[in-house]
């Protein structure tokens, strides 16, 4: 069976991994002025950003803003980047300073009904339109604000829990908990939507 | 719908959602640079055109979309065939220009996509992502084929390991392990006449004909009508060249019987122990229309040969014959990996060594990679964990420990606490089967896996009582 033998040898390398996380040479090398890094980690990031930025402003022209804002940050900041394990969390933190800095200063004009800031039947908005967003959009109207902001950390960056609660600033006992707490909401939720159906 | 399930839709939801602002970047007035950056979305790949500022026109009109003859011309032909058979045409960006169903269940999965002006990437992403939510892709029909057809070997060879990690990436939360077969398919006229005419894609057309080169007996057309993962199977049994093509992940035969049940199934209708065969081997086959398997053995002189209908175990076709040339030495000749002893042989070889003459038995466990048996068993009151090599019996490690200095250790036998889980859990097939003896808590830890489930139960071994018992989904 020489394919299985194959399979197995290609299983080593090609390992499904919680998409590629960025290595801290690509901070390095953007720093050194590479612009290929950048594409890269831009590549590696973007939903991540996005989603991080999106789960504390619940708006997506506004998450949109951060996530621009963001990347222009670390593409000034890169060169004082000290190497630390992660640039994801890094780069998270920075995502974090920003949104809640927007949502300091925005406030009132961001607290538009959720409906209407973030229109999910409005596809001019995405690329692919391949189906509802069932999930994010319970994320969006069921969870408390920590809750969506973990749940969707847990998601999208690769991190994690311990992580997730440095990046965070919240105590890894608190993080578990309203990481199941998330889940269990969400589970009821799709279930919720689906006997509607 | 599992956790992961949940994690998994919500990062592909919010990967679908997030906006592409590389061109932003690039001309973000802070950011004083010349160069101009094409960005991919792929996890993978990354384009860059540096410089000139007619170099940087181009790039940045592909990216939002320019309608030049560039971006519509197509450089490559990606299929993908679940059962669902989709061509995509992308363009030398990798951007999709147009995606074609070339099959009913592929109108399912267009119909309420927009792929067009999309990163192939992102594209196959998304068709994966809908076909598994439309039960195309399951733990039963696992394989998916993708099919690459670029002139450029390299090209071709690179878009192949994207895509194949792009696969990974989306099914990883999901509880299918995906089988994917990745092949660059060559702009041959032959096979792209025969996809027409069998209305199938020309990356089937092309796996279908690697088949028949292999084995002469099959016929195009009777190989046309079936799924990919049926494809995969018999590929895989009949060592079809891998030449042009990757592969990864083992497709699914969950939907047929094993080959085990298969062999016991003709050695039954022999009316012969497997103790008494000396020769035996198994391939999965497609023949007269239905999945079969090809049971070969030899027990005494004869040999013996069978079609075993591969979903209801049902006998198909048998024949006997007198086998002059065959004696021990025809096993193991093609494949340096066949267990040459049977899993009894090997706990007798155990048993031996260790002195005892009866024992329960708490594992048995054939590892295929260093073609050896682990054996576990209880005997009187020691334990013993015993590595058997598969090809000659030999041992290769033996370990003996006291599971309790008196006499009366527990009460409930191995094979008791096994029964007590598996009628608890109302389970009668399990595999990876596997159970220890805690001597501290004087209890059994028992752990199998069956129907997708992996199940945990703990068992008082003085009682038999369930201490613990624990269900959750196998992925």
């Amino acid at each position: 069976m020489f394919l299985t033998g194959l399979t197995s040898t290609i299983k080593t390398s090609f390992k499904p991994d919680k998409k590629n996380a960025p290595d801290e040479k690509l901070i390095l090398s953007l720093a050194a002025g590479d612009s290929q890094a950048l594409a890269e980690l831009y590549s590696l990031t973007d939903s991540a950003v996005y989603g991080f930025a999106l789960s504390i402003l619940k708006d997506h022209h506004a998450a949109e803003d951060v996530m621009q804002e963001t990347y222009l940050k670390i593409i000034d900041s890169a060169h004082g980047y000290t190497p630390m394990g992660k640039p994801m969390a890094w780069i998270l933190t920075i995502v974090k300073n920003l949104a809640f800095m927007k949502l300091r200063t925005s406030k009132g004009e961001l607290s538009v009904p959720l409906d209407e800031s973030f229109d999910l039947t409005d596809s001019s908005d995405f690329q692919a339109e391949s189906a509802d967003r069932m999930v994010l959009s319970g994320v969006l109207s069921r969870l408390s604000d920590e809750e969506r902001q973990i749940v969707t950390l847990f998601a999208v960056s690769g991190l994690k829990h311990r992580e997730i609660s440095s990046v965070m600033g919240i105590p890894l006992p608190t993080v578990l908990s309203k990481y199941r707490r998330a889940l269990a909401k969400l589970k009821k939720y799709m279930e919720e939507e689906r006997n509607e159906k | 719908m599992k956790n992961k399930e949940i994690l998994a839709r919500l990062s592909e939801e919010i990967r679908s959602a997030t906006p592409d602002i590389s061109d932003r970047l690039s001309l973000s007035p802070h950011e004083k640079r010349t160069e101009v950056i094409k960005m991919s979305k792929s996890n993978k790949i990354k384009k860059w055109i540096i410089g000139a500022s007619a170099a940087a026109v181009i790039a940045l009109a592909a990216g939002i979309g320019f309608a030049g003859n560039q971006y519509f011309s197509v450089a490559t032909v990606i299929g993908i065939d679940v059962n669902p058979s989709i061509e995509l045409r992308v363009n030398k960006n990798d951007t999709v220009v147009k995606a074609l169903a070339l099959n009913s269940d592929a109108e399912i999965i267009l119909d309420e996509m927009k792929l067009k002006g999309v990163d192939c990437d992102v594209a196959v992403n998304a068709l994966i992502g809908s076909m598994l939510r439309h039960g195309y892709i399951d733990e039963l029909k696992n394989s998916i084929l993708i099919s690459v057809d670029n002139p450029d070997a390299q090209k071709s060879a690179e878009l192949e390991e994207r895509l194949i990690n792009e696969i990974n990436s989306i099914l990883s939360g999901s509880s299918v392990e995906p089988a994917v077969m990745a092949q660059s398919v060559s702009d041959d006229a032959s096979i792209k006449s025969l996809a027409e005419q069998y209305g199938i894609s020309v990356g089937k057309a092309t796996l279908i004909q690697k088949i028949c080169n292999a084995d002469p007996t099959k016929t195009f057309e009777s190989l046309a009508g079936l799924s990919v993962n049926d494809l995969y199977l018999i590929a895989e049994t009949k060592s079809i060249s891998t030449e042009n093509s990757v592969t990864q992940g083992t497709p699914s035969s969950a939907s047929y019987i094993t080959a085990d049940e298969a062999e016991q199934a003709a050695l039954s209708h022999a009316g012969i122990s497997s103790s008494d065969v000396s020769y035996i081997t198994c391939e999965l086959d497609f023949d007269d229309g239905i999945m079969v398997y090809e049971v070969e053995f030899i027990s005494g002189n004869t040999e013996y040969e069978y079609d075993i209908n591969a979903i209801d175990k049902s006998v198909l076709k048998f024949s006997t014959e007198r086998a002059d040339n065959y004696s021990q030495s025809g096993q193991g000749g093609s494949s340096g990996n066949a267990a040459s002893i049977t899993e009894a042989e090997a706990q007798q070889a155990a048993f031996s060594h260790a002195g005892v003459s009866g024992a329960t038995v708490i594992k048995a466990e054939y590892d295929r990679d260093d073609n050896k048996y682990e054996i576990e068993f209880i005997a009187g009151n020691y334990k013993y964990e015993y590595e058997i090599s598969a090809a000659d019996g030999r041992v290769i490690e033996s370990e003996k420990e006291a599971v309790k200095s008196s006499g009366t250790a527990y009460s409930v036998s191995a094979d008791e606490a096994r029964q007590k889980a598996l009628s608890h859990a109302g389970v009668t097939d399990p595999y990876e089967f596997e159970i220890d003896y805690d001597r501290d808590d004087n209890k059994y830890e028992v752990e199998f896996k069956s129907g997708g489930y992996e199940y945990s139960y703990d068992i008082n071994a003085a009682t038999g009582e369930i201490l613990k018992s624990e269900k959750e989904r196998d992925d």
